[in-house]
């Protein structure tokens, strides 16, 4: 019990001197702390650190790890449940579904991508940018990063 | 299970109500932000849930008890404010001592570690502390205790901006290890809105709104145009908040429920949209009607 | 679920007592000072008697710890009165306690204080005929009263003690009826007093008089004794009453 109890005041101590074991979330107000926990999840399950049927942080973890209340990381885990990104093991906690990089995949497609597009034809149209001029800024940008790859 | 109820709740002083019908209800192991302007009622809401004051009518429960002169209630919950009284022959680590017989769920390493992160010396005096070590010590207490109901009341007043950001991070560690009800009081709710579930705004002694803090995040919406383009999209709408600036540019904060289309066209009218901070919205919301006719630039110039 | 912890009052009673020992030791130190204080003042003597005749020269000289006795009822009327005011009431709400059990461990510590007021009382009249012997050098002293005896040592020790705590609570009711209404600053020594003029003034019924021959004329001690506790467990209660609808911090 003792043990325990001095571990935990230990890592509590280190935990609000090293900012670097926090994460730092974007509190300007523009996105909801909970969408900002969803988007970290998704981005951990593309780049592969979190593989299919691997147990996902509970929200106390996700809470004590964003310095937020349980209840914000629990609606961002709810949240990927019912898009089916990840699924409910009772009393055991969340885990990555066999679909999941393919749903995360669509959504921001048919979603983010869609509504930053309509921002880009919005500023081509108030800058008098005709369609080909614009799609050529599109092709010229993903030469240059394939250039940038190789 | 609810933990506190208040129904009809009146605390009447002579010539004002500090509290005036207000009824609400926490439910366990939340952890609850109370906000307000200065005589909003926060104080007296509190100190009527830890029974030190008795309310005028109304009904109030904490653990199902009166609290007023429950033994029960006050076994269970703890009250902390800035004008704490501690007996003043007592040292700081008397005072430590005192309350771990007093408080069953007491966590001595938890005092104890805090006490020395903090600084404190065993033979000091809490009545010599400065402002803001008086509220870090009784932070200490207020969370060694660990009682079910735990109420601070403006707990971070004097504390150094690096000290608050302490307290919020142990508030949080300590309620995620050992959760509780937690009712906190405070100016600065942008400080510790992240950690918070539950936000209850007070004005004037009454109940402005209750709701959870991503709710109230995104309960409104700041919109910034020319006034005439604003205007067709606000015919019928209360705006929460205005503020003029530039020639003829408004920005306008109302409730956020316009309609994908809605969205849409004002944005292609090159209308900006922007978050409303839940800090702000609640000064927005607690501005009086007065000071809503006449703004401070109106009396400044 | 969460688990309430269940307190029950005698234990809450208890701890908020052993408290009060610590915490109140202010009130114990300010009776060494009161007392001392008296002592100085009796060193003077009360009374004087001086004959000489046929060439003799008689003095006799009359020490009395009256004034060490007064003093210390004194004390222990304005500690109790100390104990209920505001800050030391928000002292007891620091902790766990409700109306109740903060008079009762206020009650047992007053308790406590007068036995220990009335003990030093007693000792500090045997300390006045010691400084009367040595420092003042009347070599002649005759003791009378209190050392008389055994028996009467204990009877006049615990009767001190008694009247201590009786005092005490006065004290303490007053405290409490102040704390309802300032006013009672001022209405409560005109009451007092106005009364107790008025009450002696009248033919038929004498107030002091009657009160006098009520506590102090009582030859039975343990009918003394009754009556004492008797009268400072009304006090308390009509305290603990009006108490009970008192606000903390408000």
């Amino acid at each position: 019990m003792q043990v325990a109890v001095i571990y935990y005041i230990t890592t509590l101590m280190h935990q609000f001197r090293e900012e670097g074991e926090q994460v730092i979330l974007n509190t300007d107000g523009t996105k909801p702390i909970y969408l900002q926990i969803a988007d970290w999840i998704e981005n951990e399950i593309l780049n592969g650190d979190l593989a299919e049927d691997k147990k996902v942080y509970s929200q106390y973890k996700l809470a004590d790890m964003y310095n937020i209340n349980p209840a914000t990381a629990a609606k961002g885990l709810t949240k990927l449940a019912e898009e089916g990104i990840l699924y409910d093991r009772r009393g055991i906690g969340k885990f990555v579904s066999s679909e999941a990089i393919k749903i995360i995949k669509d959504k921001r497609k048919n979603h983010t991508l869609k509504s930053m597009v309509e921002d880009l034809v919005q500023e081509a149209e108030r800058l008098d940018m005709s369609e080909t001029e614009l799609i050529l800024l599109i092709k010229e940008t993903k030469s240059r990063n394939k250039g940038g790859e190789e | 299970m609810k933990i506190i109820e208040c129904r009809q709740l009146t605390k009447a002083y002579r010539g004002f109500n500090a509290l005036d019908q207000l009824s609400c209800t926490i439910e366990e192991n939340k952890l609850v932000g109370l906000v307000g302007r200065n005589g909003a009622g926060k104080t007296t809401l509190m100190k009527i849930l830890s029974g030190m004051l008795k309310g005028t009518s109304g009904e109030v429960k904490v653990f199902s008890h009166r609290p007023f002169n429950s033994l029960l209630v006050s076994a269970n919950s703890i009250f902390i404010d800035d004008q704490m009284n501690f007996p003043t022959a007592l040292s700081l680590a008397e005072i430590l001592e005192e309350s771990s017989r007093f408080y069953e769920h007491w966590n001595e390493e938890l005092a104890w570690h805090l006490f020395d992160y903090f600084g404190f010396h065993k033979k000091e005096h809490h009545k010599n502390l400065s402002k803001g070590k008086e509220s870090t010590f009784n932070m200490i207490v207020g969370l060694a205790a660990r009682c079910p109901l735990t109420i601070f009341d403006e707990p971070t007043t004097g504390m150094d901006a690096a000290v608050r950001k302490d307290f919020y991070r142990i508030l949080l560690k300590d309620y995620l290890a050992y959760p509780r009800t937690i009712l906190l009081s405070t100016h600065h709710l942008e400080e510790v809105e992240d950690q918070l579930e539950e936000v209850l705004l007070l004005d004037r002694g009454k109940k402005v709104l209750h709701m959870s803090i991503e709710e109230l995040r995104e309960l409104a919406i700041g919109l910034k145009g020319k006034r005439e383009i604003l205007a067709p999209f606000l015919a019928d709408r209360n705006p929460i908040y205005t503020e003029v600036f530039g020639m003829g540019d408004e920005y306008i904060v109302t409730r956020n429920n316009f309609s994908q289309k809605e969205k849409q066209e004002m944005k292609r009218e090159g209308i900006q949209f922007s978050g409303v901070s839940a800090s702000d919205l609640c000064i927005y919301l607690t501005t009086s009607e007065s000071q809503k006719r006449r703004t401070l630039d109106d009396i400044l110039n | 679920m969460t688990s309430l912890t269940e307190v029950r009052t005698s234990e809450v009673i208890v701890k908020q007592y052993q408290y009060k020992l610590k915490a109140y030791m202010g009130i114990l130190t300010s009776l060494v000072t009161v007392q001392l204080l008296g002592l100085l003042f009796s060193l003077n003597g009360v009374g004087f008697l001086s004959t000489g005749t046929l060439g003799l020269d008689l003095s006799i000289k009359y020490y009395s710890a009256d004034m060490i006795i007064i003093f210390t009822f004194f004390w222990g009327f304005m500690s109790a009165l100390l104990m209920t005011t505001k800050a030391y009431r928000e002292d007891d709400f620091a902790f766990i306690t409700n109306r109740f059990s903060s008079n009762m461990s206020s009650v047992a510590f007053i308790a406590t204080a007068s036995v220990i007021g009335g003990l030093t009382a007693i000792m500090a009249g045997f300390l006045l005929r010691v400084v009367v012997y040595f420092i003042l050098g009347n070599k002649e002293v005759i003791g009378t009263g209190l050392a008389s005896g055994p028996l009467a040592f204990t009877t006049g020790l615990l009767a001190m003690i008694l009247l201590v705590f009786l005092f005490s609570s006065l004290g303490y009711l007053a405290g409490i009826i102040v704390q309802v209404h300032r006013v009672f600053v001022i209405l409560l020594p005109v009451l007092f007093f106005g009364g107790l003029q008025y009450l002696s003034s009248t033919e038929n019924w004498n107030l002091p008089a009657f009160l006098y021959e009520f506590y102090f004329q009582e030859s039975f001690f343990l009918l003394f004794a009754a009556k004492v506790v008797a009268s400072a467990a009304l006090v308390f209660t009509i305290a603990l009453w009006i108490s009970d609808q008192l606000e903390v911090k408000k």
